[in-house]
C-alpha cells in the first residue's frame, strides 16, 4: 500500500493545477450539499417545532354517535330501510376521564397528559361583543402540551379561579390588557367576570382572536358541564410515532384518538415534497462532482501513460496501477469534502447573520452537526473512488509497450 | 557452463494474424546471452529490433517459439508471473530515459524495490544511494529529472535498471539521444557495471563505433539474425 499511496499523492501533486481545480469542483459540490442539508434540516426542525409546540400530538375524544340500522341484512328478499339519519350529537364528554388519564400517565411512550373542556362563549365589554372559544385547562399539565408560558406576550402565566389568559389580538380588539376585567357569557346563559392575567401569542391571528384560557373548574361551571372534560390532550416522546400510538390508544380506551399526523396531512405532504426535491438536487450535484473527478482522471491517465508503462516495465502489476488511480479519486473526493465542509460552515455562519426576523432574532436555528460532515466526507470519498473506476481500469489495461511509445 | 541468462529458441512474431495486413516481423530468431555478456543489437529501422526487445523484456509475447529468462521458460507463464519475473530479472533503459518526472532521482532508483516490496525503506534507500554513487550522481539524488541533463537522466535510468540486481538489462538506444561525450560516458558506465556485477546487457544502437566496443554484435535484418562478428 505505501507504494500506491506514494504514487497517487505524487501524481496528484505534480498535476497541481488540475488537482486543485477538481478539488475545488468537488468542494463546491460538497458545500452545496452540506449547506442545503443543514438549511433544510434546520428549516424542517423549526417547522416541526412550531407545529408541534402549538398543538397536542394526540387528542382523545368521545367517539361520535353513529346511527346503525337495527336490522342486519338477512335475506336478499327482505327490504331494509336504507336511509339512515345522522343523530344529533351530545356534548363531547369523556366517561370516567380520570381513569383514562391515569392509564395515559402510566404509559412510557406518553410525555404529557392534559384534560380540557372546550366550548364557545361571548365576550362582552360595553357595546362590543366577540365570540370566543373557551378552553378550560389545568395550568401545569397543559403547559406540557402547549408551552403557553413561552408564548406569553404580556402579563404572567397564572390561572386562579378568577383569572383568564386571552389571545393578544382579542385583547387588542377589545382594547384591554393584563389586569383588566372581561365578562364571559356562555351560550347556556351562565356568565362570569374574570381578570386578564396574561396575553398569549399562538402564532396565528385567527387563533389569537378567539383564544381564551381559563381554569378547568371555571370552564366547567361556565359551560354548565360540572366535572366533565371534552378531550384529553397528549404529547409523545416521539411525535413521529403518533399514528401508531393513536391506533393502540384507540384500542385501549375505546375513544377516538386523532394524531397530529392525520390532522396535518397537508403539512406532511408539503414536507415530503420538499425533502424529495432536495434529495434530487443532492443526487445531481453528486453526479456532476463524480463526472468532474472522472473526466480529470481520464485526462490524467492519458498524460501519465508513459509513467504507467515504465512502472509496468519495472514490475508494477495491473492491480497496483488500478489502485493508484482509485486512490487518487478517493483522495480528491476526501480533500474536496473537507474544503467543501469548511465552505459550508462559513456559508452557514453568514446565513445566520443575514436570515433574521425583524426583531433581530435568528429566523431559525441551523444545526451544524459533525455527523453531517463525516457523512459528506465518506460519501465524497466513495464517490471519488467510484468515479475513478473507469479511468483506473483504463490505466491498468494499458499495454506497457504502447504506453511507453505513447 | 552456466545456464544462459537469455535463450531465444525459434522466436517468431506475427502482427495482425489472420487479417489481410498479416506481417511476420520476426522469423525464427535464435539467440543466447551468457551471464555478464555485453551484446550490441544493430540493424536498420524496421528490422524488428524493438519487437525483439519487447519480447525479451516480457512486454510482448512471441507468436511462436520459446523464451527462457534466467533459465526459466516463460511461454506458459501467466500475466502476473510475467510481471514479477520482469520486475526481478530484467532491467530496462529506454532511449528517452523515461524517468518518472514526479519523483526525485533517488526515488526513481528506489521505485523497483518499492514495487517489489523488498526490504525496509532505509535499506532500500541506502542501496539506491550506492547505485547513484556508482553512476556518479549521488550529489544529484534529490533533483527531479527535469533539472538534469539527458546524460544524467540516462545514468539515473541505468542505476534504476540495476536496482534489483537483475541478471539482464535491456537498453533500447540509450545513447541515441545524447551527444558523443555523454554517449561515451553512459556506454563506459554500462560496460563497467556489466564487468563488475556480471550483468548481461542487450544494447540496441545505431552507432557502429560503440557496437564495435561490445563483446559481439548481433545484426537484425528484416526479422532475421544476420552476420555475427
Amino acid at each position: 500500500m505505501p507504494c500506491e499511496w506514494l504514487l497517487a499523492t505524487r501524481f496528484l501533486r505534480e498535476g497541481r493545477v488540475q488537482s486543485l481545480f477538481i478539488i475545488v469542483g468537488a468542494a463546491i459540490g460538497v458545500a452545496v450539499i452540506v449547506f442545503m442539508s443543514a438549511l433544510l434540516d434546520g428549516m424542517q426542525g423549526n417547522l416541526f417545532r412550531r407545529v408541534l409546540s402549538s398543538q397536542p400530538h394526540i387528542v382523545l375524544e368521545r367517539p361520535k354517535d353513529v346511527a346503525r340500522s337495527l336490522a342486519a341484512p338477512m335475506a336478499q328478499s327482505v327490504a331494509v330501510i336504507a336511509r339512515i339519519q345522522t343523530p344529533q350529537q351530545r356534548p363531547d364528554t369523556i366517561d370516567q376521564w380520570q381513569k383514562v388519564r391515569s392509564a395515559m400517565l402510566a404509559r412510557s411512550d406518553i410525555d404529557g397528559v392534559a384534560a380540557i373542556v372546550a366550548g364557545s362563549a361571548l365576550i362582552v365589554r360595553g357595546a362590543a361583543t366577540q365570540s370566543v372559544s373557551v378552553t378550560g385547562i389545568e395550568p401545569d399539565s397543559y403547559a406540557r402540551i402547549v408551552p403557553l408560558p413561552d408564548k406569553l406576550s404580556a402579563g404572567v402565566y397564572r390561572l386562579g379561579n378568577t383569572d383568564m389568559l386571552v389571545g393578544q389580538q382579542l385583547a387588542a380588539d377589545m382594547g384591554v390588557g393584563p389586569g383588566d376585567r372581561l365578562r364571559l357569557e356562555a351560550v347556556g346563559g351562565a356568565a362570569v367576570t374574570l381578570k386578564i392575567s396574561g396575553l398569549v401569542d399562538l402564532g396565528s391571528r385567527a387563533a389569537n382572536q378567539r383564544a381564551v384560557y381559563v381554569l378547568l373548574s371555571t370552564a366547567q361551571n361556565l359551560l354548565q358541564r360540572p366535572g366533565a372534560v371534552s378531550a384529553i390532550h397528549l404529547t409523545l416522546r416521539d411525535p413521529f410515532q403518533a399514528e401508531v400510538i393513536a391506533q393502540s390508544l384507540a384500542d385501549q380506551t375505546r375513544l377516538e384518538a386523532l394524531s397530529w399526523i392525520a390532522t396535518n396531512n397537508q403539512f406532511f405532504v408539503g414536507l415530503n415534497a420538499q425533502r424529495f426535491t432536495s434529495e434530487l438536487i443532492r443526487l445531481f450535484v453528486g453526479l456532476s462532482v463524480a463526472a468532474g473527478i472522472a473526466s480529470v482522471l481520464v485526462v490524467s491517465v492519458v498524460q501519465r501513460s508513459k509513467d504507467i508503462g515504465i512502472l509496468r516495465a519495472m514490475g508494477a502489476s495491473r492491480g497496483l496501477i488500478l489502485r493508484v488511480f482509485l486512490l487518487q479519486g478517493a483522495i480528491v473526493g476526501l480533500l474536496g469534502s473537507l474544503a467543501g465542509s469548511a465552505m459550508a460552515a462559513v456559508l452557514l455562519v453568514l446565513w445566520r447573520g443575514i436570515a433574521r426576523n425583524p426583531d433581530g432574532t435568528p429566523m431559525f436555528d441551523i444545526s451544524i452537526s459533525l455527523a453531517l460532515y463525516l457523512l459528506a466526507a465518506l460519501v465524497a470519498s466513495v464517490t471519488g473512488l467510484l468515479a475513478a473506476m473507469a479511468p483506473a481500469i483504463r490505466a491498468a489495461r494499458l499495454q506497457p509497450v504502447e504506453a511507453i511509445r505513447g | 557452463m552456466d545456464e544462459p541468462v537469455l535463450r531465444m529458441d525459434m522466436i517468431s512474431k506475427t502482427y495482425g494474424a489472420g487479417t489481410a495486413a498479416e506481417t511476420e516481423v520476426l522469423h525464427g530468431i535464435c539467440l543466447e546471452l551468457q551471464r555478464g555478456e555485453f551484446v550490441a543489437l544493430m540493424g536498420p529501422s524496421g528490422s524488428g529490433k524493438s519487437t525483439l526487445l519487447n519480447i525479451v523484456g516480457l512486454l510482448d509475447r512471441p507468436s511462436s517459439g520459446h523464451l527462457h529468462i534466467d533459465g526459466r521458460d516463460t511461454t506458459a507463464l501467466a500475466e502476473v508471473d510475467l510481471t514479477r519475473l520482469r520486475g526481478q530479472s530484467i532491467g530496462f533503459v529506454f532511449q528517452y530515459h523515461y524517468l518518472i518526472t514526479a519523483f526525485s532521482a533517488l526515488e526513481n532508483v528506489m521505485m523497483p524495490a518499492l514495487l517489489a516490496h523488498r526490504g525496509a525503506s532505509q535499506s532500500v534507500k541506502e542501496h539506491a544511494l550506492s547505485l547513484l554513487d556508482q553512476v556518479g550522481l549521488q550529489p544529484l539524488a534529490t533533483h527531479r529529472p527535469g533539472d538534469m541533463s539527458g546524460g544524467q537522466q540516462q545514468r539515473v535510468a541505468i542505476a534504476r535498471a540495476l536496482a534489483l540486481d537483475p541478471p539482464l538489462v535491456l537498453a533500447d538506444e540509450p545513447t541515441g539521444n545524447l551527444d558523443s561525450a555523454a554517449a561515451n560516458t553512459v556506454f563506459e558506465l554500462m560496460r563497467g557495471v556489466s564487468a563488475r556485477r556480471g550483468t548481461a546487457f542487450l544494447f540496441v544502437t545505431h552507432n557502429l563505433a560503440l557496437g564495435q566496443r561490445c563483446d559481439r554484435i548481433v545484426e537484425l535484418i528484416d526479422g532475421h539474425i544476420g552476420a555475427r562478428r
